[in-house]
């Protein structure tokens, strides 16, 4: 095989390496997920259906989040009665951050009390939105449901 | 600026051989008639179609006589560059699109539009992987058909005779092309019946 032949074809093949294999774009990485962690995740939210000592209804709604992250002010109470759909929340409280243990709040509300009711039993829903230092609106809770009957 | 360069650098490897084997050719018709070449099995019809090979797969082939074997083997290569290039055109818009993405993400003020854009983000360099895996793979099939042509046309193809320009032939008719000695081209059409 003549020299010039092979001479061009080695040629050919390293334009076409550099035309087609280094020519190529590189595919971009992700980026790290910051936001699940940014803000502390509301942890084991509960509550609990109590009477206060001049016999007003009250549900106690307590909940834990992670305070190896600082990156919490506090937390958006939001609230709905006898309604799942998510606008029907709507926001009750700002609860800062405590300076020692975990938050909680006290809900003694009219509309809790026997006097509102217009049915045997009312099904409340409470959401919790927290926000962090830097104004980043962190995950909000799963739903606390919580039953209260009349004559309870 | 790079592709512009990488073109050029094409056209001059392209011209290099056509130009040798052209100072070839005047040589031989300088020598004397009947003179044998000390070339063997390498007969310009045989270098050029390894040049045409090299730039165009299949090209040589269909030069040496080879039709469907060389249209085979262009059709493979150009259709395999084609999905590659097409992918890779698709990495770099997506490649775009994430970086559009990384920055709204960055920028963004809650969880629940952090959490949208994640999932578009995961979606995009989804597709993105897929873009490169067709794209590597096509160019690999593309690069080896380039190589299998080479090795073709060097090894096994051998060389048909020369037909003349522009014969289109059936079982009943035939149309040929072909130059005038005068002025010009002549075309003709034979119909058998």
């Amino acid at each position: 095989m003549p020299r010039k032949s092979i001479l061009f074809i080695c040629l050919q093949a390293i334009f076409l390496y550099l035309f087609f294999v280094a020519g190529c774009s590189e595919p971009q990485d992700l980026v790290t997920a910051t936001h699940v962690t940014r803000v502390p995740e509301v942890q084991n939210l509960q509550g609990s259906v109590g009477f206060t000592s001049s016999g007003k209804r009250l549900i106690l709604v307590t909940w834990l989040y992670d305070p190896r992250n600082a990156n919490i002010r506090s937390w958006d109470l939001t609230r709905s009665i006898n309604d799942t759909s998510v606008a029907s929340y709507v926001p009750l409280e700002i609860i800062r951050k405590p300076t020692a243990g975990f938050p909680s709040y006290q809900d003694t509300s009219g509309s809790l009390q026997n006097s509102s009711f217009t049915a045997d039993s009312l099904d409340v829903y409470y959401k919790i939105i927290p926000n962090g230092t830097d104004n980043f609106v962190g995950k909000p809770s799963d739903v606390l449901h919580v039953i209260i009957r009349k004559n309870q | 600026m790079r592709v512009k360069m990488l073109i050029l650098f094409q056209i001059l490897l392209s011209a290099l051989p056509l130009r040798a084997m052209g100072n070839s050719l005047i040589a031989q018709e300088d020598s004397v008639a009947g003179a044998t070449s000390n070339e063997g099995p390498w007969t310009e019809r045989k270098i050029l179609s390894v040049v045409l090979s090299t730039v165009i797969p299949g090209a040589g082939q269909t030069y040496l006589g080879h039709a469907e074997k060389g249209a085979a083997f262009t059709i493979g290569t150009l259709a395999s560059a084609l999905i590659a290039g097409l992918s890779e055109n698709n990495i770099v818009g997506r490649n775009e699109r994430l970086d559009e993405l990384k920055i709204q993400y960055s920028a963004a003020s809650n969880y629940v539009g952090a959490d949208t854009l994640w999932s578009k983000m995961v979606s995009t360099k989804s597709i993105l992987d897929k873009d490169v895996r067709r794209r590597d793979l096509f160019m690999k099939i593309a690069g080896l058909l380039w190589v299998a042509n080479l090795v073709d046309i060097v090894l096994f193809t051998d060389d048909r005779g020369e037909k003349p320009f522009g014969v289109l032939e059936t079982k009943r008719t035939t149309l040929a092309i072909v130059p005038n000695p005068k002025n010009g081209l002549n075309a003709s059409l034979t119909i058998r019946f």
